[in-house]
């Protein structure tokens, strides 16, 4: 288990991470997300052990960076958002090179290096120079670069970005692969449909803390509760909303067309009861629907950018009505 | 079988496919050859002239092909280590070497024996250049490749220098300007300032003298003029910077120098480590914090 424990990190006066806390279970897949200037990459950094914390430590397994550095260090792979790739070395060279760093030489390396390249399907290039390769492909030999060691976790800042949709495809396999494999990820990404579909746990961040994390899952039900009913009228949509002020587990309510989103307090039950009192009044509805949760959304909400818009047009549909 | 560390065999093969060596090592021997044979071969057509041996003045030829290949090497030795560590990290590949099995000492400590490497072969393959002027005896072979030896420590130096700057700046640009400022300011500044205060003290008290044996051209200068017969050039220094060290000071000029330089070069290196730390800054930050 991976424990980051009250992390601060200042440059200057400026504080990059202020009194973050996370903890990342064995064999999880973790998705890392946070608006630019977050602290993700100085998150990250610390995680691998590149840099120190300023306060807060930070253990792998009961290992400390600062203290077991080597044992530490391989236990990690990390995938960095600039490639990290020696342009003028071939691919094979390129391997070697990382592999006799971590203390794997001669026919050790060589074999490793056949195996990996295999993997992310790089062998026909082992011996292209690096700068040959196209973005993707120098994505996946950077992957296959930092699994040289077998580490059991793989850090990965911004894998995705910038790669076309196959190669982010075929890239999205591959983790998913490693993550059946067993392999602890952590993917820190912008781009939020990927985390969304790799991800079993996620850690969201914002001015230097963690906002929320746990089970993907669990958060979008606890997220996806909070959204709005939206109930399409195909007539009577006067008369729906003066039924709906008067209802007391309506909160707010704000109209768009025929479509009117409410603010509802209360479970399943109480959302069936709701429809059944509007259609009983002679209302006629033609759906009724909570807003499905989407990882974008309450990603807006939990970074304080939320859905102002929407909310602000609650309370005037509220306030004329 | 050598088995090199993975830094020097990587280097070593980035820059046996690059022209930037062979260039280097091709335009200082052009330099040298040429100061070297039109030196030698003017003073043979006077020598043809006027049937005088002038055996000092081929001397003459040597300490300029000499010190021009010390400037060369002192100029372009900041060159290999100053885009070491700020090189590495433009391309992102610093961080990746951060999270091997190495540690920030062993990877400086790998990229200055790379950068020395370099270095030798650039000052090995003036030998033959410092030859021609010598056809005619004067210095021996061995005295010559001892001169070539002396070279190493200032070349340590400003390869160390180089490294320093290589670890604070975060731009190859900035790092071989704030080198070369360094180099600037340790061989010319550290002769011009004694020669500035030399006007403000007494006949035998100018200390600042004494900073002249951080430059490296001290023990350079000190061999070549024994080399070639002039014993006392360097009391002439001193004395012109009006400063009269004593006789075990001036006895050991050379061994006092390049230890000093060694010194500087260790400090350096100590503190190019110090900035690749993981931890480094935080005493830093906590200090500002704190103010």
């Amino acid at each position: 288990m991976l424990k980051l424990d009250n992390i601060k990190k200042f440059y200057g006066h400026f504080c990059a991470l202020d009194g973050l806390e996370l903890s990342i279970s064995d064999g999880s897949l973790l998705g890392f997300v946070g608006p630019n200037g977050a602290g993700k990459t100085t998150a990250i950094k610390i995680m691998t052990g590149i840099i120190y914390p300023d306060e807060g430590s930070v253990t792998l397994n009961g290992m400390n960076p600062e203290q077991d550095g080597k044992n530490y260090r391989s236990m990690i792979g990390y995938v960095p958002d600039a490639f990290g790739i020696y342009n003028n070395l071939k691919v094979r060279e390129y391997m070697e090179f990382f592999a006799a760093c971590v203390g794997i030489d001669g026919m050790e390396a060589r074999k490793k290096t056949e195996q990996l390249l295999n993997y992310v399907e790089l062998s026909d290039k082992a011996d292209f120079y690096v700068e040959a390769l196209s973005r993707g492909m120098k994505q996946k030999l950077a992957l296959a670069r930092a699994l040289i060691n077998d580490p059991p976790m793989l850090i990965m800042d911004e894998p995705t970005s910038g790669l076309d949709p196959r190669t982010r495809y075929e890239f999205k396999q591959i983790v998913g692969e490693l993550s059946d494999r067993g392999k602890t990820i952590i993917i820190s990404s912008h781009i939020l449909s990927d985390i969304s579909e790799l991800c079993t746990d996620i850690g969201i961040i914002d001015q230097g803390s963690l906002v929320m994390s746990g089970r993907l899952m669990d958060v979008m039900k606890l997220v996806t509760a909070e959204n709005p009913i939206i109930i399409s009228m195909s007539k009577k949509t006067t008369q729906a909303i003066r039924f709906l002020k008067d209802d007391a587990s309506v909160k707010s309510l704000a109209i768009k067309g025929n479509d009117l989103m409410i603010n509802f307090a209360g479970g399943a039950k109480d959302e069936a009861a709701l429809l059944k009192r509007m259609i009983d009044a002679g209302l006629p509805v033609r759906s009724f629907s909570r807003e499905k949760g989407s990882l974008e959304s309450m990603f807006m909400q939990l970074t304080g950018h939320g859905e102002e818009h929407t909310i602000t047009s609650y309370d005037i549909a509220e306030s004329n009505s | 079988m050598i088995s090199l560390s993975p830094i020097v065999k990587k280097d070593i093969e980035v820059r046996s496919r690059s022209y930037t060596l062979p260039a280097i090592i091709t335009a200082a021997n052009a330099v040298l050859f040429l100061i070297g044979l039109m030196g030698t071969f003017g003073l043979v057509a006077r020598m043809r002239q006027s049937f005088d041996t002038l055996y000092r003045s081929f001397l003459t030829v040597y300490t300029i092909v000499a010190l021009t290949e010390f400037i060369i090497t002192l100029f372009t030795a900041p060159l290999f280590t100053a885009a070491a560590i700020s090189g590495e990290r433009e391309t992102g590949t610093f961080d990746l070497l951060l999270t091997t099995n190495l540690t920030p000492a062993e990877i400086v400590t790998e990229k200055l024996i790379s950068a020395m490497l370099s270095m030798g072969m650039i000052i090995m393959s003036s030998f033959p250049a410092l030859l021609i002027p010598l056809m005619f005896g004067g210095v021996g072979i061995i005295d010559t490749f001892g001169l070539l030896i002396l070279f190493l420590p200032g070349a340590f130096l400003m390869l160390s220098i180089g490294m320093f700057t290589s670890s604070i700046c975060s731009s190859v640009t900035k790092s071989i300007a704030l080198s070369y400022v360094i180099a600037f300011i340790l061989t010319v500044g550290f002769a011009v300032f004694p020669l500035m205060t030399r006007v403000f003290s007494s006949e035998t008290g100018n200390e600042f003298a004494y900073l002249l044996t951080l430059d490296p051209f001290l023990p350079v200068i000190s061999v070549l003029s024994r080399q070639v017969g002039e014993p006392d050039f360097l009391e002439l220094i001193f004395r012109g910077l009006k400063l009269a060290p004593d006789n075990a000071f001036m006895e050991n000029t050379v061994f006092i120098s390049i230890l000093l330089q060694l010194c500087a070069a260790f400090g350096f290196i100590t503190l190019a480590v110090m900035n690749v730390m993981p931890g480094r800054y935080r005493e830093k930050n906590r200090k500002i914090r704190e103010r």
